[in-house]
């Protein structure tokens, strides 16, 4: 609210970090305290740390790669941006929390909300068209959420249980009826697919991604898709015990093959790089989603897939807006030769390809591969072979882009354009990250493997 | 009697997929307000009394007078008055709709629950299809705002037929309500209709690719 | 069995009373009550002219009609006495004698070879089909609401008076009932049996080429349609259980007021915009449709 009434930058700038920090120690605190709950609507479960502590490294990161986008005092537009910017971090921190589905619906509507004001900082009317496309497909779905909400207390009402916590549900999933449920699960995975990009209603991530800023694509990229998929993944958990659990994983496998379908068909045709990169999401929440319903490690490597997901996510992301100062541009048409004029950023924008694209030394190869070998002990072959396929259209879309914009010429002008520069010092938060992700590949280190053993513990087929 | 509201509220739903002047949407949605106020002020009894006023407080004052009143502004302000003259032939929504119909008919009695009136999930069902139809066949921006609107008003007749046990679910229903029809309604269709001349949804197809 | 001789008398009366209404609500004198009778009387004094194209099936299309449109009044009933042979689900057998009928008028204005007639038995043959699940569902819905099947029994059953939600089914099957008449009949808002225009005629167009004895047929069969749905619309609305003589005053009265409406209702109204008349129809059958939902309702079939 403070971020609303400063009008004066470097005031706003401190602020924020002052926020950040604050953050921190939010997060210190929920370590300290994890397992327990508070104010009873907020539970220091293992997932939510999880997310959390990453959340607070990317946002850390994109608050302060955010400054350069807002130097002059006279724009006035800063302290909507900043509001909304804090607005969105402590919804997301008390969505990752909250233990009543009612709540984290609450705050998934905050973040709507939240979100679109920073979608449109940029006031053109590219913005405009994604504002109004990303609040309005978003509200349908949230609605479509509320209706499989509906459902679920519904489906409740005979066992006399008065409150929607994930607790309760999950102790009455067995004697519930499974056609409530399985409508609820179908709605609650469509409304919130908006949030987790993922098919079906996945394109106002796209759109929201393509427009924004790039430490705001970031923050949408990781943090909201995390908590998209934390809230579906939590009534998944909670119903596992049910009838519907087979019907379950069958959806999910569907809903994940469909978006990798999707994404491998629209990054073949990408000429805007960040929506590349967020076709790139989409791509990812595809396994995680087939990862999930197939089940066995198949869980694991889909946190896995998450953690290193965002980590690389936001380092492209930061890396893309460092690239759009430095040439101007975002079209992929009109930009090349980025290797001989930002050589630092290149070589992060380099390692985060192959990071993105799961080929080794990436983290990511570790949990594709894992997911890949749960597919073959399920003996999925079709999805596999699918699976395997649109990999391969991904990795051509994705590396001749990002190769051709780093060693040649642009397509549409010969010359090399340079806008404006960045200093060395800003990729610092970016090779971080990816050498967290590199080191992933040979050692995972053991407080993450705990943490996510501790989140899939209750699960069936484990 | 109380169930000819349901029948009426049907009816307007029917009339909403035939219509083709955006001022009789607006109309529609007020006349759907009042229909719900109606429903509301008779079927939540069990509920105390605080919340009980909100609600009917709500309903009546927000989707029966504000936001047919900006839906109406809107009309003035952008002078689009009709669907887009390539839209959608009304007969085959009419078709769509009356086929929705029947299917939510028929998909209420497969879910039978005894603690569950089957005409609010009749009705409940027939409306949330009206609404996606309105979304999806449409092609200016001022139908699909009413077709979320009407989709609003599905989940909150589903919820007024799960609430008598969980009031603080009514109340999540209209928080739905307020911040998003404000914000959209008052906020982005002033914008839009400033910055577009036309309110085509055609205009906005230039993120591509 | 009663019924029928009344429905002959009462369709004699028919067109001359519509034409009346119609000219006294433009302000002139009109013509007398019995002159569409008469007309058809000179008529079938005139010799018949055939147009070389045609075949057997233009001169049997018109008897056809009148044929079929007898034999639908066999099993229309009037007050608490049934029909001259009534028997389950005879309302299907009702709706389909008209569309017999109708086909054959369809397929004698195909047989002329002019592509006049054609372009008027496509709309026809568009309206007929799209007005037809209306009628059905309406009168399944009266089925469902009694527990009969057979007009006879369904008209004894039902009593418009007493549920109030009965009340407004009763009031909509009105409106579906006299819509649908007009619709068959070709009236307004589906076509003006006044315009004589190219392109903007459905009816009109079909018997254009009809002469002396068959176009006298035709105006009787057109007569004796207005007045079987009068009936009809009478039989719903009066029960069935009062005194014959009083039965036989209000099924007069009820015919009158039909007429009156009807020519009340084509002086006021515009023709539809030809495209939007398929839609119109269609309205009705979801006004049909609502109908029926109205009495799931009641009949709490909805609620199992």
């Amino acid at each position: 609210m403070t971020m609303l009434i400063v009008r004066r930058l470097l005031l706003t700038r401190w602020l924020m970090l002052l926020f950040v920090l604050i953050q921190w120690f939010f997060n210190g605190y929920v370590l300290l305290h994890a397992g327990q709950t508070e104010l009873s609507y907020f539970t220091y479960d293992p997932a939510g740390v999880l997310f959390l502590g990453l959340l607070t490294l990317i946002s850390t990161a994109a608050v302060i790669q955010g400054f350069p986008y807002f130097v002059s005092q006279l724009n006035k537009r800063f302290s909507y941006y900043y509001a909304a910017l804090t607005g969105l971090i402590a919804a997301m921190t008390g969505a990752y929390m909250a233990n009543d589905i009612t709540l984290v619906w609450i705050l998934v509507e905050a973040t709507t909300l939240t979100a679109s004001v920073l979608i449109y900082s940029e006031r053109t009317l590219h913005a405009l068209e994604a504002t109004w496309k990303y609040i309005f497909i978003c509200s349908v779905g949230i609605a479509l959420a509320y209706m499989g909400i509906l459902f679920l207390s519904l489906s409740m009402k005979g066992t006399g249980l008065h409150d929607l916590s994930f607790a309760g549900l999950t102790s009455v999933a067995h004697r519930l009826d499974p056609i409530y449920l399985k409508i609820a699960f179908l709605f609650v995975l469509t409304g919130y697919s908006t949030k987790m990009e993922l098919f079906p209603m996945h394109t106002v991530g796209i759109d929201a991604n393509s427009v924004a800023l790039p430490p705001v694509g970031a923050l949408i990229s990781t943090g909201l898709v995390n908590l998209g998929f934390l809230s579906i993944f939590r009534v998944y958990k909670a119903l596992s015990d049910s009838p519907i659990f087979v019907w379950m994983n069958k959806v999910l496998i569907l809903a994940g093959v469909l978006s990798v379908l999707v994404a491998a068909g629209y990054m073949l045709k990408a000429k805007h790089t960040k929506r590349m990169l967020a076709y790139s999401t989409l791509e990812n929440m595809g396994l995680v989603a087939i990862a999930i319903g197939i089940g066995g490690i198949g869980y694991y490597a889909a946190f896995l897939l998450l953690v290193l997901h965002a980590l690389t996510k936001s380092s492209l992301f930061f890396q893309v807006g460092q690239m759009g100062r430095v040439l101007g541009t975002y079209k992929l048409d009109d930009s090349g030769l980025y290797l001989k004029l930002f050589p630092t950023g290149a070589i992060a924008l380099l390692i985060g390809m192959l990071a993105i694209l799961a080929i080794p030394p990436s983290g990511l190869f570790v949990s594709e591969y894992l997911i890949l070998k749960a597919l073959v002990a399920g003996k999925s072959w079709f999805v596999l072979i699918l699976v395997l396929i649109l990999l391969c259209c991904v990795i051509y879309a994705l590396s001749t882009r990002v190769l051709h914009l780093l060693f040649s010429h642009p397509r549409e002008n010969a010359g090399i354009h340079t806008q404006g520069t960045v200093g060395r010092w800003e990729t610092i938060s970016q090779f971080i990250f990816l050498m967290v992700v590199v080191g992933a590949c040979f050692y995972q280190p053991p407080f993450l493997k705990d943490i996510i053993n501790q989140i899939i513990a209750g699960l069936p087929n484990y | 009697m109380f169930y000819l509201l349901f029948v009426l509220f049907a009816g307007t739903l029917v009339y909403l997929s035939i219509a083709e002047r955006f001022r009789s949407y607006a109309k529609l949605i007020a006349v759907q307000g009042f229909l719900l106020f109606a429903i509301a002020l008779i079927e939540l009894k069990t509920v105390n009394l605080a919340s009980l006023i909100f609600v009917l407080a709500e309903t009546l004052i927000f989707k029966a007078i504000v936001v047919p009143h900006f839906l109406f502004r809107i009309i003035n302000q952008t002078k689009v008055y009709r669907v887009h003259p390539k839209a959608f032939p009304a007969f085959y929504s009419l078709l769509f709709t009356m086929a929705g119909l029947f299917m939510s008919i028929i998909l209420s009695n497969m879910l039978k629950n005894p603690s569950l009136d089957a005409v609010f999930l009749t009705i409940a069902l027939f409306t949330l299809f009206t609404g996606v139809l309105l979304i999806i066949t449409h092609r200016r921006i001022f139908s699909h705002m009413v077709g979320f609107l009407v989709v609003e008003n599905a989940v909150f007749f589903f919820s007024l037929a799960v609430g008598s046990e969980m009031p603080m679910l009514i109340n999540i229903g209209i928080l739905l309500d307020i911040f998003v029809s404000v914000l959209i309604i008052g906020v982005l269709m002033n914008r839009i209709g400033t910055q577009f001349s036309d309110l085509e949804s055609d205009n906005l197809t230039s993120l591509k690719h | 069995m009663a019924g029928i001789p009344l429905i002959l008398l009462a369709a004699v009366f028919f067109p001359g009373i519509i034409i009346r209404t119609k000219s006294i609500v433009s302000g002139r004198k009109g013509p007398g009550i019995l002159q569409p009778m008469l007309d058809i009387r000179v008529l079938f004094g005139k010799g018949s002219v055939y147009s070389t194209t045609t075949g057997w099936v233009f001169k049997l299309a018109p008897v056809i009609g009148l044929a079929t449109m007898l034999s639908a009044l066999t099993v229309v009933p009037f007050a608490n006495m049934p029909a001259l042979i009534p028997f389950q689900a005879d309302f299907v057998f009702f709706s389909y004698m008209l569309a017999l009928g109708k086909f054959f008028m369809i397929i004698g204005a195909l047989d002329t070879g002019s592509s006049f007639e054609g372009m008027g038995a496509n709309r026809e043959a568009l309206y007929s089909m799209l007005v037809e699940p209306a009628f059905l569902i309406l009168l399944g819905t009266f089925a469902m609401l009694t527990g009969y099947t057979s007009f006879s029994d369904m008209f004894m059953a039902f009593h418009v008076s007493g549920n109030p939600i009965i009340t407004v089914f009763g009031l909509i099957g009105f409106y579906l009932l006299v819509q649908i008449a007009m619709i068959e009949n070709s009236r307004m808002p589906i076509d003006d049996p006044k315009t004589h225009l190219e392109l903007t005629m459905v009816h009109e167009v079909m018997i254009l080429d009809y002469s002396g004895f068959d176009k006298a047929l035709v105006h009787i069969t057109t007569a004796i349609k207005f007045a079987v749905y009068g009936s009809l619309i009478c039989s719903s609305l009066v029960p069935a259980e009062w005194h014959p003589g009083f039965q036989i005053l209000l099924f007069f009265s009820v015919q009158v007021a039909f007429a009156v409406i009807v020519g009340i209702g084509e002086s006021f109204r515009a023709r539809n915009k030809m495209q939007k008349n398929a839609q119109f129809i269609l309205t009705l059958t979801a006004v049909a449709m609502l109908a029926f939902l109205v009495v799931l309702i009641v009949t709490n079939k909805l609620i199992i």
